[in-house]
Formats: C-alpha cells, sequence, structure tokens
C-alpha cells in the first residue's frame, strides 16, 4: 500500500473515519448491497492466515469476489455485536481495530475476538484491505 | 504564528521520529538487545498482546518497563526471532499502527514459521506508552505441534 505522508486536513480526516464509520454501520446490518457500493471494482482484499487452517485466508481480486467471501462468512457465522477500538488515519490509509462478538449458526457457540483492518481508499471507495484475526480462535467456534 | 508550511515540516519530523522509534523497537527485538529497548518505552508504558489466552500464554497485558522487558526475555526463550521485516505503517500524529513480517523458530521443537504480527502504537515525547499485539495463534499451535 502506498503512503501518501500528507498531513491531513481536518475535514479530509472526517471524510475518511465517516467511510469507515459506515462500512462499520453497515457491516452490523448485514448491508452487503450498500457495502458493494463502497468497494472499487478492481478492489483488493486479504485475509491474512494460512490454509487449511483458516479457509477464507487468501486474496480475493474485485468487489464481486470480495463480497462473495464476506457473504459466505456471514453465512458461516453471525455478527451479534462490534465496537471500534481504534482508529488510525494518514491520508487514505486507515487502520481499523474491533471487537466482535461472533456467533457459529451452526454450532451455536460465541466469542467476543479482535479483527483488525487496514484499508486504503480511492476516490472515496476501499481500495486495498488486509484482515487479521485470531485464526484459532475463529476455528474454535465450529468446535470447541 | 506558525506558517502552515512550517508546521507541516515539524509533522513530517514527528512523523519520522516515530518511524525510526518503531524500526529500532523492532531492530532490537529481533536481536534480543532488550536492556537498549527499554531506553525507547516510557516508565509508566502498557503493552497487550492480544490472543486465545488458552492456547496463547503471553496473551494479556503487561503493565511499567520491567514486565514488558521481562515478557520479551520469557518469549525469547521459547522463540527465536530470525527475520523480522516491517511492511506496513499508518502514523498518525502520536499513534501509529504497524505490519511486520517474521520468520521465528520454536527452540524446543525446532520448528520454523513465517506470519504476520500487527502492532498499534502510542507515543509521549518521543517514548512508547502502550503497544497492542495481535498474534494469530494458530501460527504459535503450528510451531509447538
Amino acid at each position: 500500500m502506498e503512503l501518501s505522508g500528507a498531513t491531513l486536513r481536518a475535514d479530509e480526516r472526517a471524510t475518511i473515519e465517516a467511510l469507515v464509520q459506515r462500512l462499520h454501520r453497515l457491516r452490523l446490518k448485514g448491508d452487503f448491497v450498500s457495502i458493494a457500493a463502497m468497494i472499487d471494482e478492481n478492489a483488493v482484499f486479504e485475509f491474512v492466515g494460512r490454509r487449511p487452517f483458516f479457509e477464507f485466508a487468501g486474496v480475493y481480486h474485485g468487489r464481486d469476489e470480495i463480497v462473495s467471501v464476506f457473504k459466505q462468512l456471514n453465512s458461516e457465522v453471525a455478527l451479534l455485536d462490534a465496537e471500534i477500538l481504534d482508529l488510525v488515519i494518514e491520508g487514505n490509509h486507515v487502520f481499523h481495530r474491533r471487537r466482535m462478538v461472533l456467533q457459529h449458526r451452526g454450532t451455536g457457540l460465541r466469542a467476543e475476538q479482535e479483527v483488525w483492518d487496514v484499508f486504503y481508499f480511492r476516490n472515496g471507495l476501499l481500495a486495498e484491505g488486509r484482515r487479521l484475526l485470531d485464526t484459532l480462535a475463529y476455528e474454535r467456534l465450529k468446535n470447541d | 504564528m506558525q506558517s502552515s508550511e512550517f508546521a507541516g515540516q515539524m509533522a513530517m519530523l514527528d512523523r519520522d521520529m516515530i518511524e525510526n522509534t518503531i524500526q529500532r523497537i523492532h531492530h532490537l527485538r529481533a536481536n534480543a538487545q532488550f536492556e537498549a529497548l527499554e531506553r525507547y518505552l516510557a516508565p509508566d508504558a502498557v503493552f497487550e498482546y492480544v490472543g486465545l489466552g488458552a492456547k496463547f500464554p503471553y496473551a494479556g497485558r503487561f503493565a511499567g518497563k520491567p514486565a514488558i522487558i521481562a515478557l520479551y526475555k520469557t518469549i525469547n526463550i521459547e522463540i527465536e526471532m530470525l527475520n523480522s521485516r516491517l511492511v506496513e505503517r499508518v502514523i498518525d500524529g502520536e499513534r501509529a499502527f504497524t505490519r511486520r513480517l517474521v520468520d521465528v523458530r520454536h527452540r524446543g521443537t525446532g520448528k520454523r514459521d513465517s506470519h504476520e504480527i500487527w502492532d498499534t502504537w502510542k507515543f509521549r515525547h518521543g517514548l512508547v506508552t502502550a503497544s497492542v499485539k495481535l498474534v494469530d495463534t494458530g501460527a504459535y499451535e503450528r510451531l509447538q505441534l
């Protein structure tokens, strides 16, 4: 990801923060149609981790593929609640730390875990993203 | 009154200082130079490792320089850091996020693994006051098996 290195003006910073807050609210509502509208057609998103230990690990190319993997995740695990713990913003580059309450739709197991994202926006759309979570904690939702 | 150009230059200086300090801490950590690393920590610094506590014995909060250095030394007894490379950073005033790729080896099993560690940082007067680290405990478990 490229760094702008520029000092953000307050209004530019507010714009980027509003985009992240909106993505967060839409994800809580499960509104994937509106989320898709905030993703660049050629965006790239990576789930950090290693297969087969974490089935979603890998790089996803393009809006459709990214939305598809988020829907697949949502069909497996319900997001019951989420809270933003930290936002670090430099230009269009954002680090986003959240605590999520997740429930596996099959096993019914619940867990609270942190999910960390780093985003890069271009022209108001999500152009690049990368996510790190504790994959062992995630996998344990399937079978404690 | 400072000109906006001057203010911008000062912000860049601060940014460079923060980036250099984080690079230095990672370098000292990778080379097990813990006494030198201590100089970059505020006396009341708090470090936290996020992770599944039952599977990751280092998960939790460590408050104060002695506790943080003791933690690093304990981890170093079990895991050897072979390489640490900073691949991404976001710096926002006195707060920062970094992403690094590490190559590690478990001293007991001899197993090696490459994985990512993500860190957040808070600074005050050039010293680290807080850092939170997210480690995938799945990667830690692979080292032990």
